[in-house]
């Protein structure tokens, strides 16, 4: 009996911490850097899965290209999410979905990851972390990132006038604080490029590997169908309370409640996350909802800030995955596949909150229909022309219209950006 | 007969060409020769017959549409100068030429905007810490910036040991192409020998600790600007918890250049620390009230404490919204006490 418990007490003591259902990364150990961005990607990973290994096959196989002309040691890893932009986490350029589905070739997707590596280059995951760049210095590191890439594409054998298409029709908005404003940025690479190259932009390979991708609302972690945001997988829909009007409806659905100023949210989660968050849960209960039961309770208290450096990180690694305020009150129906999660802030929102879950209900028959993504479908043109005068040829025209450069000319037989079916 | 008339508007940064190393990425422009000086020449008065923009950037919209001499309309030699400044104040070019030739069919324009200056050689930024000022290789010349890169790369050092770091760029232009040196010193990498905070109503813990304990503790180095934040967030949880006028002034650096050590010290004045005082209701319904008072019993003439007042304001607000209220509150802090009125008012279904 003595020996047993010596074994319980040595176990209960060597126990690590964990995060998301696995021990800390390696990196932990050597540098709170490199450590928070892992759990960082470790957080994409339980989110969105790992993406389609052949398109993160394809993706990796151009950043080698160009990684090869920089100063890189080692071809950066990629992780493919179901997001916009693109961004250097750690050693892992992180390539959003909804800014490759509207890229036109793969000189263009040079350009944007060769933007990211000269981040990667000037270390600035490292600077990043340690340091709160201030908004000069920022702008100025994304203007040599901009400048330095075009040299980068230039080397690697591809357009340099690719950088200035990539920033002119992947780009969705003209200042997003960031980055220095869109036109800027176009002027001065627009002042580097060759316009005249006749080097090969790799539009077909760049579309035979995009097909099948989702164009536009990626239904998968929840979309909107009429006033509802659907979750397929989990076969259920949420509509917000009477008397709360909508703010947005997209991937997530958000409300405000104009006299208590209260905030709805809902979105779907990855089980690790979700589990995680509930184990952290202040007042935790189980609630019965119309698809399955509900943990509910008080979002996890913010930290006093006086462990240890290893200890912060983690716990700002937790803050940042569920993004809270230390008194929102929070529902995680666990599903198969996610977990889906409604959030209430402001006076009142317990109770809002147990209101609003009987409002997530088994998605209709026609909702499941209706929730089904546009997928990228390249088909051959028959005449030549501008993408904008051969839109037609597609299902939906708003496939080229949205994700298309208008101006691009095509010969008879080359690949437009098309569509599956029309986009919700 | 066509006579051709070189007038030079050149509007461009006038550096001395020192002889520099190759440039080993970027191949150089040749080295043109500066075009000849105007000529008092008459032109022939028939309107201008073409405008051509030759250069980087001059397919594009922006550039054409800030010049303003059009073909088939009279030749304007203010109006010409004045489009060679909007088009210099794009900051893409290192010179801007304005070249008439004068021909038959009238005055030809062509606007041409040399290729801007590019860097093409770093030197100086081998130390491990300064990987940020590497890429500038291929990237526009811009003074501003090489500056700005610099004050970012004192700080890095800085963060990392480095207090007495200084760098500082200078730039060479040869035939278009420019050469960078950042002259780095260092100093010594300073570890702290004491950190010691003084005043401290809490508890301190391991809270100035960073980077797995290597720096910001005895032993390991100095990151000054985390030392500073440190700083703020200890007087901000002073302030959560009572401490209402808590303070602190910038900490006292000790410095022992010939060990390369330093001593920090960290006065903390908390001051009084704060009661909640009258915390009154005013409106909702007698059931209302009777909760409220409940709830708040326990805060009245309690110290103060903000995360056990958040608490309580939560549990009212779930509570009130339960019996039909919302709950908005003014708060006053006066005599070293917190009173709080808590206003209820219906709240629409």
């Amino acid at each position: 009996m003595t020996r047993l418990l010596l074994v319980i007490v040595l176990l209960g003591g060597c126990a690590r911490t964990t995060y998301l259902g696995a021990p800390l990364p390696a990196s932990c150990k050597s540098s709170l850097g490199a450590c928070a961005y892992d759990l960082r990607l470790r957080a994409f990973a339980d989110r969105f899965g790992p993406g389609r290994a052949s398109l993160v096959a394809y993706i990796s196989g151009v950043a080698s290209r160009v990684a090869r002309v920089s100063t890189l040691a080692r071809t950066p890893k990629i992780v493919l999410v179901p997001t916009d932009g693109a961004s250097v986490v750690g050693d892992t350029i992180v390539v959003g979905r909804e800014l490759l589905v509207r890229l036109g070739s793969e000189a263009e997707l040079a350009a944007i990851l060769a933007h990211e590596i000269v981040h990667m280059e000037g270390n600035l995951p490292a600077l990043a972390y340690d340091h709160d760049v201030d908004d000069d210095q920022r702008l100025v590191l994304e203007s040599v990132a901009d400048e330095r890439g075009v040299l980068l594409l230039e080397r690697a054998g591809y357009p340099s006038y690719a950088m200035y298409d990539a920033l002119r029709f992947g780009l969705t908005s003209d200042e997003d604080g960031r980055h220095p404003p869109r036109d800027i940025r176009l002027r001065r690479v627009a002042s580097l490029v060759d316009r005249s190259s006749r080097l090969d932009d790799g539009r077909t390979r760049f579309l035979t590997a995009i097909a099948g991708e989702v164009l536009d609302l990626d239904f998968e972690r929840g979309g909107a169908v009429g006033e509802r945001l659907v979750f397929p997988r989990s076969r259920a829909a949420l509509s917000l309370p009477a008397g709360v009007e909508r703010v947005s409806l997209w991937t997530s659905l958000n409300g405000s409640h104009t006299a208590s100023l209260r905030k709805y949210s809902a979105y779907s989660m990855g089980r690790q996350m979700a589990a995680e968050l509930v184990a952290h849960m202040r007042e935790r209960r189980t609630v019965r909802t119309p698809v399955g039961d509900a943990q509910v309770g008080v979002a996890p208290r913010e930290s006093k800030g006086n462990g240890s450096s290893l200890e912060r990180v983690i716990e700002q690694a937790r803050a940042q995955m569920w993004s809270l305020g230390p008194y929102d009150a929070v529902a995680v129906v666990e599903r198969e596949h996610e977990a889906i999660v409604l959030v209430v802030s402001g006076n009142g929102s317990g109770p809002a909150l147990a209101a609003w879950l009987p409002l997530l209900q088994p998605a209709s028959d026609a909702e499941r229909a209706a929730a089904v993504s546009a997928r990228i479908v390249p088909t051959r043109v028959p005449r030549a022309g501008t993408t904008r005068d051969l839109a037609t040829t597609c299902i939906d025209p708003r496939a080229v219209y949205l994700f298309e450069n208008g101006e691009r000319r095509l010969a008879v037989g080359d690949l437009l950006k098309c569509s599956d079916r029309r986009i919700p | 007969m066509l006579r051709f008339v070189w007038v030079a508007l050149l509007l461009g940064c006038g550096h001395s060409a020192r002889p520099v190393h190759p440039a080993r990425a970027l191949a150089p422009a040749a080295c043109a020769k500066a075009p000849p000086r105007a000529l008092d020449v008459e032109l022939s008065t028939k309107p201008v017959a073409k405008v051509t923009i030759t250069g980087p950037a001059a397919w594009t919209q922006e550039v054409r549409q800030r010049v303003e001499t059009k073909a088939g309309s009279d030749l304007d030699r203010t109006l010409l100068a004045a489009d060679v400044r909007r088009l210099w104040e794009l900051g893409i070019a290192s010179q801007i030429e304005a070249r008439i030739a004068d021909t038959s069919a009238g005055p030809e324009v062509e606007l041409v905007m040399h290729p801007p200056l590019r860097i093409a050689r770093v030197v100086g930024a081998e130390h491990p810490l300064l990987a940020l000022l590497r890429p500038l290789e291929g990237s526009l010349y811009d003074p501003a910036r090489l500056q700005t890169l610099a004050r970012l790369a004192e700080r890095r050092l800085k963060a990392h040991g480095y207090a007495r770091a200084t760098v500082r760029p200078t730039a060479e232009v040869r035939c278009g192409l420019v050469s960078v040196t950042y002259a780095v010193k260092t100093g010594p990498q300073y570890r702290l020998s004491a950190l010691v905070v003084e005043g401290s109503a809490l508890p301190i813990g391991r809270s100035f600790e960073r980077a797995l304990g290597t720096a910001n503790v005895v032993g390991g180095v100095l990151n000054y600007e985390d030392i500073l934040s440190e700083t703020q967030f200890l007087v901000t949880q002073h302030q959560l918890q009572g401490w209402v006028t808590a303070s602190a002034k910038e900490p006292v650096l000790a410095y022992d250049d010939a060990r390369g050590l330093v001593a920090v010290r960290i006065e903390i004045k908390a001051g009084p620390r704060y009661r909640f005082g009258t915390l009154v209701v005013v409106g909702g319904s007698e059931r209302a009230r009777a909760r409220f008072e409940e709830l708040v019993r326990p805060l009245r003439g309690a110290l103060l404490d903000m995360n056990a007042y958040r608490e309580v304001e939560k549990r009212l607000g779930d509570d009130m919204h339960a019996l039909g209220f919302g709950v908005w509150t003014t708060p006053v802090t006066k005599d070293q006490t917190l009173d709080v009125q808590f206003e209820l008012r219906p709240e629409p279904r």
